[in-house]
């Protein structure tokens, strides 16, 4: 009898789970952020367990040029220092005005 | 149909395929929800590495009131020079519900993940793949092309059993398993600076970010182009025979 060299349910299954808690157990020694028991934090928690396991952890993002910069919009106000601005802030302008007071 | 006498034929769908089908099913429409969501936060694609609302986008979708809302303070020069690149503060409260419909993305990611390895590892291993979806040679043929497409015209189709697929069906069911999903997964973990600071080379491969969000959205639009017409094809064979063949029937 030649043997059958197939993967069963069974073995697929083994290997799928003992991958899946090798990637658990992975992340056991670090504490991870509270997840309140929503389910939505719990995924997170997973792809952020799965990231650590299998990204390489010093790998540094790619750097671009001063060419690369692009126009953006900000978030809140650009320049708390004018009061025409939505975001205006008088502690902001006091400041600003000393600085430059100083650097004159 | 071509018969093969000489594999015994199978009568319906094993239980592995029910079990991805459905839970992969499950994945696929809360990925198609929540895309949506996240596609109404920001209702615009781009081509390159970077986009966002000050810069002239690819396409727009009309789909939120995020759509062309306009509310900026005047814009600011960047740099002490003429033509400086700008940025302007938004005036306008946007919708912006991104924490919840990116986690359920995600979520709903990892569903299809596993019921997309637990398919692909019996498919290819129990020869599901090699048996059952990719065609024979008689069978591609132009005649078996031209025969098959009137016959998904007409308004009933023959109902085949279980793994008996069609040379169209056959064809759609390899683009989807081999081209869309992982083009949809690979361009989804482009957009991951985490994941492209480990492998760069997703970014060239799909032209940056920006490229592969749009790459990303035109290939969820095949998708569910694949869904509808993978529907209709069921109600136009016998949509109770066919939601029994994959459910209860053995």
């Amino acid at each position: 009898m030649e043997k059958k060299n197939i993967i069963t349910r069974r073995t697929a299954l083994i290997t799928g789970v003992s991958a899946m808690g090798s990637i658990l157990l992975g992340g056991c020694s670090k504490p991870t952020p509270p997840t309140y028991g929503h389910l939505l934090r719990m995924g997170d928690i997973f792809t952020y367990e799965a990231q650590r396991s299998l990204l390489n952890v010093r790998a540094l993002s790619k750097e671009y040029n001063r060419a690369d910069i692009s126009s953006f919009p900000a978030t809140g106000s650009i320049n708390p220092s004018n009061p025409s601005l939505p975001g205006f802030s008088k502690d902001y302008e006091l400041l600003h005005r000393k600085l430059r007071c100083k650097s004159s | 149909m071509s018969e093969n006498t000489s594999r015994p034929v199978k009568t319906y769908h094993s239980l592995w395929v029910k079990i991805s089908h459905w839970v992969g099913t499950l994945g696929f429409l809360l990925l198609v929800f929540s895309g949506v969501e996240i596609i109404m936060v920001h209702p615009r694609l781009y081509w390159g590495n970077a986009g966002n609302d000050l810069m002239p986008a690819l396409f727009e979708f009309p789909i939120s009131r995020n759509y062309h809302h306009g509310g900026w303070a005047p814009a600011q020069a960047i740099f002490d020079q003429p033509n400086s690149l700008i940025s302007a503060g938004r005036t306008y409260d946007i919708f912006n519900q991104n924490g919840w419909g990116r986690s359920l993305h995600f979520l709903a990611a990892w569903i299809m993940v596993f019921s997309g390895v637990y398919y692909l590892v019996i498919a290819i291993f129990s020869g599901h793949i090699k048996n059952n979806l990719i065609p024979r040679l008689k069978e591609l043929t132009f005649e078996t092309f031209v025969k098959e497409i009137k016959e998904h015209l007409k308004s009933s189709i023959a109902y085949l059993k279980g793994p008996q697929y069609g040379l169209l069906q056959k064809l759609s069911y390899l683009m989807v398993i081999f081209i869309l999903l992982p083009t949809i997964a690979l361009t989804g973990l482009t957009m991951s600076p985490a994941i492209t600071a480990s492998y760069p080379f997703l970014l060239t491969i799909f032209f940056g970010a920006q490229s592969a969000r749009t790459i990303h959205f035109f290939a969820a639009v095949l998708l569910v182009l694949f869904l509808l017409i993978h529907i209709w094809m069921i109600v136009k064979s016998g949509f109770k025979k066919q939601l029994l063949a994959m459910t209860v029937k053995k």
